[in-house]
């Protein structure tokens, strides 16, 4: 209840606020960030952005946050049952009862001169009380067991958010018949906020 | 002393061996999801053009291209003049912005050699072997016609030139045969045909006896081409002129 709440205000600050960027931290404070000024960057538990009427950049560590709207999306932070640490996800939709939120974080390992990276996929479908009810997590490899995670994606999210039109027009878009399932990747990038209420 | 020094150099180098090689943290970032694209397949001897979109408007970002033949490019779409078959393969791409890259991305590039090699100015064409003036074309048609036949044309005052492909969209790169208007098309012939207009007003046409023509892309505009190619009168078959032509689609 106490969440139903909280989304519901996410959604109406998201609107009232529709022209500006802005960071709530913990502590209630609303930092609004330039919006003219390169991306809001997350890197490492930090979020970089930067001040109206500065140059330089800034950081907000995840535990700090509250969340965070950043154009049409709404990027939280949670402390997800079972979770050792508070974690930032998009709020892809939400309805009465459940939210479906998720990330996708490029890890790139450095060895002397070289350096590979690797994204890794997490979507979730929790309660109010910030509970996991469904969750699929992959990354990008071509290999079978990956394939057949990203596979499962799909009907994840139709199980819970059948009853959002919005939610279903966005991943066909992306659920495609395509080799290895690598469209359904493209979800992920799409995080403009839905609200299902 | 010299034993000291000798192990004192080893320690040495064996660190700054083991520096160089270190393993960094990983570092985690959130970022834009990007795409690459080319041109291929690619003719030889035409420009292979490597394409992702603008990652960020205002951050600092390189684009770092890879490929065959010891390729490496900093711009965010390169064009590699001159394409020969040793710059086939795989290209890819990394996107930095600060301490993040992107995965990297992978397009295959064919390059498929060019049997027609004349040179010729873009949108003319030069007739040689009869009475005829050249032409400066700035008319340009690309649209499916009846019986799933696709026309590239080219034209001016005088000429029109126009050249039908077996498809319902504009035919791939490749080299066609050019076939007469009695023979049925397939998916690797052409039909040519040329239609001349005096300045009192006739028209005289032509059709193409075999010959090459060649279609590519630059910047997702087809490219026709043929060299030397003879035309006879639609009511006979001795050759009135030849022609040879390059337009690119409007």
């Amino acid at each position: 209840m106490k969440n139903s709440f909280i989304f519901s205000f996410l959604f109406f600050s998201l609107v009232s606020f529709a022209q500006n960027n802005y960071l709530i931290d913990k502590k209630g404070n609303k930092i609004i960030i330039r919006d003219d000024v390169g991306e809001v960057i997350l890197i490492d538990k930090r979020i970089s952005y930067t001040l109206v009427g500065k140059s330089w950049e800034k950081y907000i560590k995840f535990d700090d946050l509250d969340y965070a709207a950043i154009g049409p999306t709404i990027l939280k932070s949670f402390k997800l049952k079972g979770k050792k640490s508070s974690d930032v996800y998009y709020i892809y939709a939400s309805k009465e009862d459940k939210s479906l939120i998720g990330i996708a974080v490029t890890v790139t390992t450095t060895y002397g001169n070289m350096s590979s990276s690797k994204t890794f996929y997490k979507m979730y479908v929790i309660d109010n009380d910030n509970n996991i009810l469904d969750e699929v997590d992959f990354n990008s490899s071509t290999r079978k067991s990956e394939s057949e995670e990203r596979a499962l994606l799909a009907p994840m999210i139709r199980k819970h958010f059948s009853d959002c039109p919005q939610v279903i027009q966005r991943l066909s878009q992306y659920d495609l018949d395509t080799d290895k399932n690598t469209s359904i990747m493209g979800f992920f990038f799409n995080p403009a906020y839905i609200n299902c209420k | 002393m010299r034993k000291k020094l000798t192990l004192f150099l080893i320690i040495l180098i064996n660190a700054a061996i083991f520096t160089s090689c270190e393993n960094k943290e990983p570092i985690h970032c959130v970022l834009n999801q990007t795409t690459i694209s080319s041109n291929s397949p690619a003719f030889t001897g035409d420009e292979i053009q490597l394409s992702t979109p603008t990652y960020s408007s205002t951050g600092t970002v390189i684009y770092e291209w890879n490929g065959p033949n010891g390729f490496q490019s900093f711009q965010q779409n390169p064009v590699i003049p001159n394409a020969t078959t040793a710059m086939a393969g795989d290209y890819t791409l990394k996107v930095k912005i600060g301490i993040c890259e992107t995965e990297e991305l992978k397009t295959t590039v064919e390059v498929i050699p060019n049997t027609v090699t004349c040179t010729q100015t873009n949108n003319t064409a030069t007739i040689t072997n009869g009475s005829y003036p050249n032409a400066n074309f700035y008319s340009f048609n690309s649209y499916q016609v009846v019986n799933n036949e696709y026309l590239l044309s080219g034209g001016d005052l005088r000429w029109s030139i126009r050249a039908y492909f077996l498809a319902d969209t504009s035919p791939i790169t490749g080299t066609y045969s050019i076939v007469g208007s009695s023979t049925t098309l397939t998916s690797t012939t052409v039909r040519v045909e040329a239609t001349y207009t005096t300045l009192s007003g006739s028209t005289f046409e032509y059709i193409a006896k075999p010959g090459d023509v060649s279609v590519s892309y630059v910047n997702g505009f087809a490219v026709v081409k043929f060299c030397d190619v003879p035309f006879s009168s639609t009511t006979s078959t001795s050759t009135q002129f030849n022609c040879s032509a390059k337009y690119t689609q409007d």
